[in-house]
Formats: C-alpha cells, sequence, structure tokens
C-alpha cells in the first residue's frame, strides 16, 4: 500500500459525525476518519481523505447502575472521565494514558491487546459500539456485558487505522470512582509476588509503574485488600505516593508476558525511557517515551527485537508500524 | 465425496509423521451421529422418527494438527464443505453440516504445556474435553476456572468458537477473557497464530462458529487451583432485592466465583434440595407431578400413575397461561447462591467476609451452596425424561445492562409464557450487567405440534429479547437456531462479516450455511 506520511492531520476538514448520511457519502468517497490529531506522523493510504471528526450534538452521557458512559468517538478520554467523575463513576487509567486523545482515535490506533486489569485498555472497556463502514453502511453493535453471537465484530475497527470505516459513538464500561486508594512500590524483580498477589485481587487492584518499579494501586476498605496488600509488604513493598502522570503519550507501547518483564528491561539500550504502563493478568504493558523521531525510530526497532516472544507482540503505537499480515482476516473490511 | 483419495492424503500425512493415519468413518452410523449436536428441534425430529436430515458424507477423527491442514486443503481443492466437530453438545446447531462434507473431530488434538503456567500461560489443543483438561490443570495445581455444564462433554475447541461460558464466570470470566491467543488452520492450510500485530484476530475467531478457520488450539490464561471455598444463600422476596445485591457487590470490586439468583418458581421446583435438604426430597420432575397431578409414586400402580402424571403435567404444559400464572401465586421467594473460592484459606476469610457482609438479606447459612457446588452439573441429564415423556424442554440465556434487566426479564417470561411453562434464574453477573438463563418446558398433541410449538416459542422469545435492546444469546452460541436473531446484536453485521467470510474462506468451505452466509432457518 502507498502511503503519504507526515501528513498533520488538524489541518484536515472537519466531519460531523452527528450527520450519518454526510459520514456515509464521505465513507464512500474515501474517508480516513482522524481524531484530535495527536498523531503527527500519521500513514495515509492513498486514495483516503483525511477528515478530522466532530461531534456537534450528541455529548457524554452516563448510565450510573450499569456503570457505563456513551460517548461520542470525537469525545477525548478526559472529557469522558470528566462527566463520568460527575456521576461517580472513572474510567480508570485509560485516562492517564490517553488524556488529550479521542476515543474513536485511540481504538481506532490500538489493535491487539491481552486484557489487562479492568479499565486499563481502551479496547477492553468497549460495549456498545456504533461505526460506518467504509462502503457507507452502519453498523451497530449491542452494548450487552458479553455476547456470544458470533465474532467480535467490534475487533474490525479496532486497530484498523480507519481503513475499515469511522466509529461514530461507544459506550464504556467504568468503575465507581476509588476514594480509598493504596499505592504500593515494589521493585520490578518481585514480579512474580506482584502477578500472583493481583491475580487473586484482579478487580480491586492494578499495577503501573514509575522508575521501572512496579506501583500496585489497591482499593482499601475490604478485608481482601489487606490480605493483598500484607502479601505485598511482606515482599518489600512499601506506601508510596501514586505515580506521576506520563511526561507524554506514549509512543510506542508493547506487551511481554510477566516472565519475560526482566528481558524487556534488560534489553533496553536505555532502560530509563521504559515504564510500565499498565498489568494484567498475564502480560505487562510497557510504554516507551522516546522524545525524538530519532528516538522513536531507535524504539521501534528496539521493540521488533526484543519481542521474538510470540506472546510478546505489538499492541499499540503511535508510530505507524507495519504489523505481520498473518491473515487475510486482517485487510478484508 | 471422493473418500478414497482424502484416505490417501492422510495416510501419506500419517507416512511422514511415522505415525498412524486419521480415522476416517462413513459408516450409515458415523454419519448419522454427526448429523445433529444437543440441539433439542432436532433431538425432537429424531423423537418423530424423522431421518437424520444433515449428514455429512464422512468423519474425520484427526490425530494431530498436520492431519488438519492436509484436510482443510483436501476440502479447499474440491470445494467440500468441512465442519470442525468437538463434544457435539452445542445446543443450537452450530456443528450441524447441512451440506454435507467432512465432519472434522478435533477431539484427538489434546496436547497440553504448562511450562510457562509460572506465569499464568498455558497451552492446549482444541480437543480437550474440558473435565479432562480441568483435571490435568488441577494435578498441576492450576485452573482454566472454565465450568459450563457440558463440562463432561464439551471441547476447549467448540468453547473458543462459541464464545462459551461456565458457571464460574463471575470470578474467572467467559472463555474470551480467557484466551490470550490461538492458533487456526486457514484456507490455504496455512497455521496461523492470532496474537501479535494487526487487527485483534484473536477476537474474530473467536465465536466464528468455524466459518473463518480450523481452530486447533490456544494460548489460555490459568490460575492457582482455589482450594477453599466459602458459600451462603439467601432468600429474597421477589428478584429485585437479589439483583440490586449483586450488582452493588460486582460493582464494589468483589469477585464471587458464585453468583446465582432463581426466580420464585425456579426456587420452588428445586428449592428443597438447593437448600440442602435430604436427598429423599422431590425432584424437578416430581414436584412438577405433584404440583399439577399429586402423588404419583404409588406403589400398587407406578407405572399407571407416572403415565398419568406425564399426561397430566403434558396438558398443564398445553395450557402455559394458566400454569404460569398458578406459579405466580405459589411461591414469593427467591433463592441467592454465593459462593467464594480462593487458593488460600486466610484470603477465602477474607473475601467470604467481604462478600457475605455485603449482602443485606436473610441467610441460609451454607447448605444451599453446597448442595449447588455438589449438582451443578445434573441440570443438563433432567431434561430426557420429560423428552420422553413426549414434553420439550430447553434454555434461553441472553444478556443486558443493569438498567435494562428487569424489563428485559418481564418481556421475555412474557413472550415465552404464552407458550410454554417458563422459570429462570440470573448468573454470570458483571459490572454493567447480568445475564438472565430461561428455563422452559412444552407439551403438544404429537411430534408435528411439539415441532410447531418449539419454533413459536422461540420466535416469540428471541423477538422479545430483540425488542428489549438486550443480547439474544449470551453462551450458547448462534447455529442454525439464532443465526435470524443476530442482528439484534450486530444490527449490520453481514455487511461486516461477509468481506470477512470471503477473505478467509473464498471458497466457502468452512462450515457453509451459519452465521450471516445465507443463514440457514429452522429446518
Amino acid at each position: 500500500m502507498t502511503a503519504r506520511s507526515d501528513i498533520d492531520v488538524r489541518d484536515a476538514a472537519p466531519l460531523d459525525l452527528d450527520s450519518a448520511g454526510d459520514v456515509a457519502a464521505a465513507a464512500r468517497a474515501g474517508l480516513l476518519p482522524v481524531g484530535a490529531g495527536r498523531e503527527l506522523a500519521i500513514r495515509v493510504p492513498s486514495g483516503l481523505v483525511p477528515r478530522r471528526l466532530i461531534a456537534s450534538r450528541s455529548a457524554v452521557q452516563c448510565a450510573p447502575r450499569s456503570c457505563t458512559v456513551h460517548a461520542p468517538a470525537s469525545a477525548t478520554w478526559a472529557e469522558a472521565e470528566a462527566a463520568a467523575l460527575g456521576e461517580g463513576l472513572t474510567l480508570g487509567g485509560i485516562v492517564d494514558a490517553c488524556a488529550d486523545a479521542t476515543i474513536g482515535g485511540t481504538l481506532g490506533r490500538r489493535a491487539w491487546l491481552p486484557a489487562l486489569w479492568p479499565c486499563h485498555t481502551a479496547r477492553g472497556a468497549v460495549l456498545a459500539l456504533e461505526a460506518v463502514t467504509r462502503t457507507g453502511r452502519r453498523y451497530v453493535a449491542s452494548g450487552a456485558p458479553r455476547t456470544s453471537s458470533g465474532p467480535d465484530l467490534r475487533a474490525v475497527f479496532f486497530g484498523a487505522e480507519g481503513r475499515a470505516g469511522a466509529i461514530l459513538s461507544v459506550s464504556l464500561q467504568a468503575a465507581p470512582a476509588d476514594d480509598e486508594l493504596l499505592w504500593l512500590r515494589i521493585d520490578r524483580s518481585k514480579a512474580a509476588t506482584v502477578q500472583r498477589t493481583l491475580n487473586r485481587h484482579g478487580a480491586i487492584a492494578a499495577a503501573r509503574g514509575e522508575g521501572g518499579d512496579l506501583v500496585v494501586r489497591l482499593r482499601t476498605g475490604s478485608r481482601a485488600a489487606d490480605v493483598a496488600a500484607s502479601a505485598l509488604v511482606a515482599a518489600s513493598a512499601r506506601e508510596t505516593a501514586a505515580p506521576a502522570p506520563l511526561r507524554s503519550r506514549p509512543r510506542v507501547v508493547v506487551t511481554t508476558p510477566w516472565d519475560r518483564l526482566s528481558d524487556a528491561f534488560a534489553a533496553a539500550s536505555d532502560p530509563s525511557l521504559l515504564r510500565i504502563l499498565a498489568a494484567g493478568p498475564t502480560h505487562v504493558a510497557l510504554a516507551i517515551e522516546p522524545t525524538t523521531a530519532a528516538g522513536r525510530r531507535g524504539a521501534t526497532a528496539w521493540a521488533q527485537s526484543a519481542t521474538t516472544d510470540p506472546l510478546a507482540r505489538w499492541c499499540a503505537a503511535g508510530i505507524p508500524v507495519d504489523a505481520p499480515e498473518t491473515s487475510p482476516l486482517a485487510e478484508a473490511p | 465425496m471422493d473418500i478414497d483419495s482424502l484416505a490417501q492424503t492422510l495416510e501419506a500425512v500419517a507416512a511422514r509423521g511415522q505415525r498412524a493415519a486419521a480415522r476416517i468413518d462413513a459408516s450409515a452410523g458415523a454419519r448419522a451421529l454427526y448429523s445433529r449436536d444437543c440441539w433439542p428441534y432436532l433431538t425432537l425430529q429424531a423423537r418423530a422418527g424423522e431421518s437424520a436430515r444433515f449428514p455429512p458424507d464422512a468423519v474425520v477423527h484427526a490425530t494431530g494438527v498436520d492431519d488438519v491442514v492436509e484436510v482443510v486443503r483436501w476440502c479447499r481443492a474440491r470445494r467440500v464443505p468441512l465442519v470442525p466437530v468437538g463434544g457435539g453438545s452445542g445446543v443450537a446447531g452450530a456443528a450441524v453440516p447441512t451440506s454435507g462434507g467432512v465432519a472434522l473431530d478435533l477431539k484427538l488434538l489434546d496436547d497440553l504445556d504448562t511450562s510457562r503456567a509460572t506465569t499464568g500461560l498455558a497451552w492446549a489443543g482444541a480437543g480437550w474435553i474440558g473435565a479432562r483438561l480441568e483435571h490435568e490443570l488441577n494435578r498441576r495445581g492450576l485452573t482454566l476456572g472454565h465450568f459450563p455444564s457440558s463440562i463432561g462433554c464439551s471441547t476447549l475447541g467448540g468453547y473458543l468458537a462459541t464464545r462459551s461460558a461456565g458457571q464460574l464466570s463471575s470470578r474467572h470470566g467467559k472463555i474470551e477473557d480467557l484466551v490470550v491467543g490461538l492458533t487456526y488452520v486457514s484456507n490455504e492450510g496455512r497455521l496461523v497464530e492470532t496474537f501479535g500485530g494487526g487487527h485483534d484476530l484473536t477476537a474474530l475467531l473467536v465465536g466464528s462458529e468455524g466459518t473463518f478457520g480450523v481452530i486447533v488450539g490456544a494460548w489460555l490464561r490459568v490460575e492457582e487451583r482455589p482450594v477453599h471455598r466459602r458459600s451462603r444463600g439467601y432468600l429474597s422476596h421477589g428478584v429485585a432485592p437479589a439483583l440490586d445485591g449483586m450488582r452493588e457487590l460486582l460493582q464494589r470490586g468483589h469477585r464471587p466465583a458464585v453468583l446465582r439468583l432463581y426466580d420464585e418458581f425456579d426456587t420452588y421446583i428445586s428449592g428443597a434440595r438447593k437448600a440442602g435438604r435430604p436427598a429423599s426430597a422431590p425432584t424437578l420432575v416430581s414436584r412438577v407431578r405433584q404440583h399439577i397431578g399429586g402423588a404419583v409414586d404409588a406403589a400398587a400402580a407406578r407405572h399407571a400413575a407416572i403415565r398419568a402424571a406425564n399426561a397430566l403435567l403434558g396438558r398443564s404444559l398445553g395450557a402455559p397461561l394458566a400454569l404460569n400464572a398458578g406459579a405466580r401465586r405459589i411461591y414469593d421467594d427467591c433463592l441467592l447462591v454465593v459462593g467464594v473460592e480462593e487458593p488460600d484459606a486466610e484470603l477465602a476469610d477474607a473475601v467470604a467476609a467481604d462478600v457475605f457482609g455485603a449482602i443485606a438479606l436473610p441467610s441460609l447459612g451454607p447448605a444451599p451452596g453446597e448442595h449447588w457446588y455438589a449438582h451443578r452439573y445434573n441440570v443438563s441429564y433432567k431434561m430426557s425424561p420429560l423428552l420422553a415423556a413426549g414434553m420439550f424442554v430447553d434454555t434461553m440465556e441472553v444478556a443486558t445492562d443493569w438498567d435494562n434487566l428487569a424489563n428485559l426479564y418481564a418481556e421475555v417470561k412474557e413472550a415465552l409464557g404464552r407458550h410454554v411453562f417458563v422459570m429462570a434464574h440470573f448468573s454470570h453477573a458483571y459490572v454493567t450487567g447480568c445475564s438472565i438463563y430461561f428455563t422452559f418446558a412444552g407439551f403438544a398433541a404429537d411430534d408435528s405440534a411439539c415441532l410447531a410449538k418449539y419454533r413459536a416459542t422461540w420466535d416469540a422469545g428471541l423477538q422479545a429479547v430483540a425488542a428489549a435492546g438486550a443480547a439474544v444469546t449470551h453462551h450458547h452460541g448462534v447455529g442454525i437456531m439464532k443465526a435470524g436473531a443476530l442482528d439484534a446484536d450486530h444490527r449490520g453485521g453481514g455487511a461486516l462479516f461477509a468481506p470477512l467470510k470471503a477473505a478467509a474462506d473464498p471458497d466457502g468451505i468452512f462450515n457453509p450455511g451459519k452465521l450471516w452466509d445465507t443463514p440457514t432457518v429452522f429446518p
């Protein structure tokens, strides 16, 4: 596929996603939907026209009883989080990594990602999804918490970089906003203990990183949390402040199984650029935060060389990645 | 179909691997056996004496992944339909070979790699029977945490192909939460791993019901085996207070292993046994018989009484409006069963204290939960006596968010209740919503009328689910039965599926006639 790159998509003409007819027509004409334009070096396949999605009428809405937040794709995560907090809900750790990005843009950029603990993956938080395909047809996935009605067709749009059409809106799983949190910092060498402890407490805990260490977040106020905290303290965890926000939105994110975490840091030429972004039952997501274009290229090369483990692969990227296309399914829509 | 050619192909594969060849069985018995799964509609047809409508031309028992690769290539070269088959326990007709061809039995694909279990990962072949796989993992101190009621006769590949759920999903999640990545054989006969860059192919293969390729194995998330169990039953006046309790529990971050709420009549029908009373307590069937027709087990006329009771039961089920109305007046208490499972005792006590302390309902103690654990796989085997008595029984599992749950329950119960006797329980609860599992039984004058009533019941039920804006299936899959209702969950999904199918299976060999691929309506 021929591609034009280094196009500042913030110059793209706006397209109102509340005007379904316009979106459908644009899709048929070769729409490449873009969000906030935070990706300054986006790959634009030839024949596609970048259009910046906006919402003139729809707004973020919350359903506190069902812990869900409904948002137009053009809303930023920060806007959705603000509305959620107003109803006593939170979207959790996603917002830290993507606050100024649009929800649709994040979903379009991020593809394969193993499960992370609740509310840490954008894709994992999506319930209902409304989209327009590149042939101008509307697709709506119901917002049931789980279904078995065939394959999860929402995945067609995740990570498709706009090539499958345009995401119009989504509903997202939220959680009650935590008011009692305990942060514990623990050396990365104790990763196995952290993984085991958190696997026993997945719904009330999460893990991030700070300077290469793991930082565990526990929702306190329960006996189970006390047991988890005791286990971590026994492994030399110490209380700490909440991790600082990321210096910038991560340009490269890779995942690695817990048992390869040390290998990933060992392989990095500059481990200080690596940060544990989130963790899940089997994998850890690592953000790489290079500050220059050369650094980004270097990070890409490192990530590709460091992910020889078949279960440690790309999950998301700000840098266009020609991921290995392993099946015709990947290009079909 | 040129079976000799297929046999030669498989013998060549076996010779290369220096092992026995995959077995091909084209006998009438095998073809009849693989012509249906456990979909009650086809069972009713068989009861009516109809011959198998959808026999495959042959059954191939693959002994290794290379057999699967060669069978796919062979089928593709000859445009022969290919239907992957696991345990055949599906209840919607997903594995029914509606176009003939090869039924590819995968149960011998049972390799297992737990070398990375310390990091929560295990590889398993698609052919593992659920109970055997769980047993093997348990021996290693692990669990998959996937316990469908069909666990004794269903396979991992089947779970993946239909997006299955286990009974402890509130703790462990559904199969899509447990699979990290999988390997399938594509149309070209290539092994494809779905973990990696680009699209999330795992999400597209899981639930595809064999229409995109043949799943041969998966990396699964495994956990420490929980050996300490605490359980408690609660009594709720109506379902609403207990549903509120379930919702609040999950939204506070708790993950009880068991969270099951039985509605009034489901509680009544088998409440005594669930409450842990003596095993002599009446069964589901006998309770219904007693309720409708009085005592039936007088020794002097046992067989006659049973026949009479079945006739009475049948006649009562034939008047579902009256029966359902009567049931609503019998009992107004609902049983909630809550269970906790953890790897160590201290944690189990802590979690139990948190969970049980958060439920503000009258406690019945541990007996209901213990009884449920002891009998949790029994329910599927209780249908046969009713089928043999001329009735039909089936289940409908739907899901929606908490805001819509009460509406969905009322609407579907009303819709089904016009045709059949219906009860329900709520299980598989999540932060944002819950599933409802309706169990219904019906009767008609003869088999033909039974089949017609069965269809009418499902039509009414699925229409009510769609009208309520809920998911038409939570974990039984689509199969033949629900193909026509797919758009309720995926409005416009056909337009997305068609190019995917065309790209993945340009020759249309993989389980043709399923999902949006020219859906086969009720045969």
